[in-house]
């Protein structure tokens, strides 16, 4: 609205109100404090309950004292986990899965975005728009056929899937594959066609205009598309559910809820110490990515 | 280093005819200005030079060759584009030397070539920044990859125009490198 009056070159003789501006951002400011304090304190409560009970007693939480607060600290839980070899299985496992994934998803994504973004073949707009939609196809429908599909490759070529940790590896990249291709398109798509232009005539085949030119250029893109594989791979729930039981095959978060949880008793101590430590490496990933990220995104935007 | 020859060089898109037909002579060394409206079909035209565009009909050849057929990168042209297509993430050094560094030229032969190119286009203390640490006239002046003496040298760029004292320098500039190396129509 300010700025509307500002510029308004008919009507110059208007009394305009200086500082309209600043008021408005003022409450701008207000408002988004408000909201984004909510939002951290809404998104900030779980994990702080499961650091307070990662630290009872199993006696301490079952008693009916205030849930936030610890009387009688202990690492007992971080002890017990962490000298499981069951928990470090799972750890390793969930380990292997994510970065083999993020690998592989990487691997296939980027070429296939580059190619779907730049070399204009027949059906290429079809096709992108069809590795979105296999996006929007819920897992929760796939796991029924693609178990079928498992079993009947085993009794086929008597390759055993089912029960494996790395059939994970093919059905993971399935979730990110669409995702990060589609990601990736956009980021491409953003690159000024004279770029590559200026790389042909440079003498750049294909390949090194992808890794010499493209894939730098696009850092932040390829930084946030592994970052979702990484997380949606390392956080996966339903696949690892379905197509993995044996406990030396299980991932994390499957591992955690099967052997932590026996019939109706539920070791609370040591699920909220599982799923936090589950939840430090993510983390920790995504603040040094983060760094990164905003460093590929400023640099050299200064002068001198 | 070669003269320029369009015959009847038509392009079509579609149902818009951008370019019909053009007939150009450009002698060795020769230093050539197309003007005219913009959406006229200049730039098109040294697409089609540098080999960016198919051709719809016509012939181009470079040097006595028809190279209707032949990719951009033997061609053995150079090209400025108008917002100068610089690789935002290498240097000034870099950027000149990429496509030496793609022909495997060796290093120090690259070094050679890059430092009398910046000592040329007076640029010697910009080498080891990158694209976004310089200002616009400090970009058009090195944006002209001349140390790698290229047989022809478009540029869409309007550096000429611009302002007169880049204007003066870039003209300079281009009639040295006319000179050395190339012809080189500007749009």
């Amino acid at each position: 609205m300010a700025s509307t009056v500002a510029i308004d070159k008919a009507a110059p003789t208007r009394n305009v109100k200086y500082g309209s501006m600043s008021r408005d951002r003022t409450w701008a400011l207000r408002w988004s404090y408000f909201f984004l304090t909510l939002f951290a304190i809404f998104s900030l409560v779980p994990p702080i309950y499961m650091l307070i009970t990662s630290l009872k007693t199993s006696a301490e939480i079952s008693a009916a004292t205030n849930p936030w607060w610890v009387f009688h600290p202990t690492l007992s839980n971080y002890v017990g986990l962490l000298t499981s070899n069951q928990f470090l299985t799972f750890f390793r496992n969930s380990a292997f899965v994510s970065i083999f994934v993020v690998t592989i998803t990487m691997l296939i994504s980027v070429p296939a975005a580059f190619a779907l973004a730049r070399m204009r073949f027949w059906g290429s707009a079809t096709l992108a728009t069809g590795v979105f939609l296999t996006y929007l196809i819920p897992d929760t429908l796939l796991f029924l056929p693609l178990f079928k599909m498992f079993a009947v490759f085993g009794d086929w070529t008597g390759i055993q899937l089912i029960n494996r940790w790395y059939v994970l590896l093919i059905v993971y990249p399935t979730l990110t594959v669409p995702f990060c291709t589609w990601i990736m398109i956009g980021y491409f798509a953003s690159i000024p066609k004279e770029l590559d232009e200026a790389a042909i005539i440079d003498g750049a085949s294909w390949f090194q205009t992808l890794t010499r030119i493209f894939i730098p250029v696009a850092m932040p893109g390829l930084i946030a598309a592994t970052i979702f594989a990484f997380t949606v791979s390392w956080a996966q729930f339903l696949y690892p559910l379905v197509f993995t039981t044996s406990t030396d095959q299980l991932v994390l978060p499957v591992g955690i809820i099967t052997s932590l949880i026996k019939g109706d008793v539920f070791n609370w101590g040591q699920i909220m110490t599982g799923a936090l430590l589950g939840a430090a490496p993510p983390l920790i990933i995504y603040a040094f990515l983060m760094d990164y990220y905003i460093a590929g995104l400023t640099a050299g935007a200064t002068k001198g | 280093m070669a003269d320029v020859t369009l015959r009847k060089v038509i392009k079509r898109y579609d149902d818009v005819e951008a370019v019909r037909g053009i007939d150009l002579d450009i002698a060795d060394h020769e230093f050539v200005v197309l003007v005219g409206p913009s959406g006229c079909g200049k730039s098109t035209t040294l697409r089609m030079i540098a080999g960016l565009e198919d051709i719809t009909d016509g012939d181009i050849m470079i040097g006595g060759d028809v190279v209707n057929d032949v990719p951009p990168k033997d061609r053995d042209i150079a090209m400025v584009f108008q917002n100068y297509a610089l690789y935002p993430h290498m240097t000034v050094a870099e950027n000149m030397s990429f496509g030496l560094r793609l022909k495997r030229y060796p290093k120090a032969e690259i070094k050679t070539r890059i430092d009398e190119a910046a000592r040329m286009l007076d640029i010697v203390e910009l080498v080891d920044r990158k694209p976004k640490q310089l200002s616009g006239g400090q970009r058009s002046r090195w944006a002209a990859p001349l140390f790698e003496t290229p047989r022809f040298f478009c540029s869409t760029s309007r550096c000429p125009t611009s302002t007169p004292s880049s204007g003066s320098r870039c003209g300079s500039k281009s009639r040295r490198c006319t000179r050395r190396s190339a012809p080189r129509p500007f749009t």
